[in-house]
């Protein structure tokens, strides 16, 4: 019963400075929404990734030249088939397509088989026969297109080819599929000009995962001017793209956050000579020293904890229900096509806790410790100063 | 003062003292800002006593040590030499948390600026003393009513204390520092801020509570004040000392 | 009713707990069904396309696949060059030490 009556005038003595505590509230909300937005979103990506990326190859075999990465020999293919324990090996033809009608870049791949089966993601079908293609959503839109339409590409010798589209992929495919076009492998050979013989790269089946750095070690041994990338490697790209200590954004974030506490910090410890007066008269009609802090405890309560539950629930429903569309404009870079976020929610609760107290905590504290002085001494004496 | 009877409970000196005061202070030192070269000696050597149901006015002028004899005695500052003991208890010794408990039990303070928190209502502003006690809600309110209902300030409970004159804030400070039942009144200049009437107005709420059987005592440098019929005796002081030439 | 201001805030932060839990099993939920229906069909997209990387940020090659980039590819061929494109600055460097350790 003590308690909650301090807790009731706790809340009296931060209504009677509403605006300022009600811009406190406000600014540490977004604050909090911001970070959050950024932890769960990044976290539901990193988890997705690593899902859906389980089936990736399980090694992609580049050739560098100079440096770079360059056109592979197909006959490579046949000598990495060599290996004990390699599975399928694959030339991969694939590549970048920049649409000056659109602005967009676009990622063509390359398909051997054709058409079935088809894909339960993809309306229509995969291209099975020549001049035609299946394309993703992103591409879909940029460049209003449905399926039975043409999609008209400039090629290596500036003469536009037309592909028929057969398949468009659904927009829930979009963090995969959204600046795809696919054609048959005849056609993209043709249509980038590759020399015969070579292929982008070459992805490898292992049959044994336990045997994946033998066998990309092997082939580096093999093969040294190649580069052999394990699907274990391309996890940890995404785990490290979306680590909580990755991108700029946190960076920036956590700034922010610092900035807060330096601002709290310097509001609280200012406490300012009226506050100071109050101490003294609560202490001297009778409150102790633990009721006043009880009582700044309570007021750095209400408002961090207040912020913090308004912050997350702001942060849920901007992450999965608006599909973090606050954050595209900042994330997106000069992306033409940028997938909606429409990522299945993943929450991470160690970093919901980790939040929380960095932020209640130094709060609570940055109330408390500056009134500490005051509430220990005389109340002649606080009165007094 | 030798030969007295004394007992040592813990840490809390009892003292059985065949003086009935209720307060008495045994050269009582108080010494701002010790050992520096701002160094203020505000009451020096100060030995006085309050009997129950006494109505006293300490009188002098400005700086002359009342208000931090006030404060000596009502446990708001300890002294930096000397004994203050209130019912038996030498409070110098007392612990920060039994010394808050004597505070909050024993005393009711008027303050001369009346100390209320402007922003607060009426209501609020009485009832603050009782926030930390165990004393509910319901009974916290019922108090505060009947309090404020004395005092004429019935209608005003839901007014924030910042909209009402000075007379009514005296009121309501009177009111608070009756909340918690006390003993003993302690009025710093209660009347510094009002004008006659209004004056006349509290004195005659300090003697209804004097009737009462509360201790009251007063500071003032208002000849009309000390010289008032309810004060039973005045002590002079002067550049911190009890002036013996000038005390009744 | 009497100490109505500490009960309004115990009830809004209920209130917001409450809230925050209903999202929080509301998302879980969803996340159990696309788990079993949306992700077996993009795991299916990435086997049947050998697929690499996340269609996320199409503006340079080494955001789009980030997985597959040149090791100095953010450097735009020159170990000082500043990163040009801004979404460079979103993905963090990829983590090489497996490499350095297969190549040893």
């Amino acid at each position: 019963m003590r308690r909650l009556k301090i807790l009731d005038y706790a809340i009296s003595s931060l209504w009677r400075r509403r605006f300022k505590n009600l811009s406190i509230i406000a600014v540490f909300t977004i604050m909090i929404a911001v970070l959050a937005s950024i932890l769960i979103l990044t976290h539901s990506l990193r988890m997705e990734a690593k899902e859906i990326l389980r089936d990736a190859p399980d090694v992609v075999v580049q050739r560098l030249s100079g440096g770079r990465h360059d056109l592979i020999p197909v006959s490579m293919a046949e000598a990495i088939r060599e290996i004990p324990g390699v599975g399928e090996v694959t030339p991969r033809y694939w590549g970048y397509y920049f649409d000056a009608l659109t602005g967009g870049n676009y990622t063509l791949i390359g398909l051997e088989g054709g058409g079935s089966p088809s894909l339960s993601m993809l309306e229509g079908g995969l291209p099975s026969a020549v001049a035609s293609c299946a394309i993703g959503s992103g591409v879909a839109s940029a460049r209003q297109l449905e399926i039975g339409d043409e999609l008209v590409l400039i090629d290596s010798r500036n003469v536009g080819v037309t592909f028929d589209i057969v398949g468009i992929f659904v927009s829930e495919s979009d963090i995969l599929t959204n600046d795809l076009v696919i054609l048959s492998n005849d056609d993209l050979i043709e249509f980038f000009g590759l020399p015969d013989g070579l292929a982008t790269d070459i992805s490898v089946q292992v049959y044994n995962e336990n045997e994946v750095p033998k066998v990309a070690a092997k082939i580096k041994r093999s093969f040294p001017e190649t580069r052999p990338i394990t699907r274990d490697e391309i996890l940890r790209t995404y785990d490290a793209v979306f680590s909580w200590r990755g991108g700029m954004l946190l960076t920036m974030f956590f700034g922010a956050l610092l900035a807060f506490c330096i601002l709290a910090w310097d509001k609280a410890t200012g406490i300012s000579a009226e506050e100071k007066r109050e101490i003294g008269i609560l202490k001297a009609i009778g409150w102790g020293t633990g009721d006043v802090l009880e009582l700044k405890f309570w007021e750095g309560i209400v408002i961090s904890v207040t912020s913090l539950l308004l912050g997350l629930i702001l942060a849920f429903v901007h992450v999965f229900i608006f599909d973090a569309s606050l954050f595209a404009s900042v994330v997106k870079g000069w992306s033409v096509l940028f997938p909606d976020f429409r990522v299945t929610p993943h929450v991470d609760l160690y970093q919901i806790f980790v939040l929380a107290s960095l932020t209640v905590v130094p709060y609570v504290a940055s109330t408390i410790f500056p009134s500490w002085k005051a509430a220990i001494a005389d109340p002649e004496e606080v009165m007094r100063s | 003062m030798e030969g007295r009877d004394r007992r040592s409970g813990r840490g809390d000196a009892v003292i059985n003292s065949p003086d009935p005061s209720l307060i008495f202070t045994e050269e009582a030192t108080k010494v701002y800002n010790p050992r520096r070269p701002d160094e203020v000696c505000a009451v020096d050597k100060v030995t006085v006593a309050v009997g129950r149901g006494e109505v006293v006015a300490l009188k002098g002028p400005s700086g002359s040590g009342k208000t931090t004899l006030l404060s000596l005695i009502g446990c708001m500052a300890r002294p930096t030499s000397g004994r203050i003991v209130v019912d038996g208890r030498d409070v110098a010794k007392l612990s920060e948390e039994v010394l808050t408990k004597v505070r909050r039990r024993k005393f009711g303070f008027i303050f001369q600026q009346f100390n209320l928190i402007s922003d607060l209502t009426v209501l609020d502003n009485v009832m603050l003393p009782l926030y930390p006690v165990d004393v509910g809600p319901a009974e916290m309110r019922r108090r505060a009513d009947s309090i404020l209902a004395e005092l004429g300030l019935q209608d005003k409970r839901a007014r924030r204390v910042r909209k009402l004159s000075g007379g009514e804030q005296q009121r309501v400070a009177v009111a608070r520092a009756l909340i918690n039942e006390p003993e003993i009144i302690i009025a710093d200049e209660p009347t510094a801020h009002l004008d006659q009437q209004l004056s006349d107005e509290l004195m005659r709420i300090l003697e209804d509570l004097n009737r009462d059987g509360k201790t009251v005592i007063i500071s003032t440098h208002d000849a009309l004040i000390y010289n008032h019929r309810i004060v039973d005796r005045v002590i002079a002081m002067r550049d911190g000392r009890v002036d013996a030439g000038d005390s009744t | 009713m009497i100490l109505i201001k500490a009960r309004v805030f115990l009830a809004i932060t209920v209130i917001q707990v409450i809230v925050l839990a209903g999202l929080f099993t509301w998302s879980m939920s969803v996340a159990r069904a696309r788990t079993t229906e949306e992700i077996p069909q993009k795991q299916e997209l990435v086997q049947r396309l050998e697929l690499t990387d996340l269609a996320i940020w199409t503006e340079a090659r080494y955001t789009r696949h980030p997985s597959q980039a040149d090791f100095f590819a953010p450097f735009q061929d020159g170990p000082s060059s500043l990163e040009h494109f801004p979404a460079g600055s979103v993905v963090a460097a990829p983590d090489r030490s497996r490499v350095a350790a297969a190549d040893r």
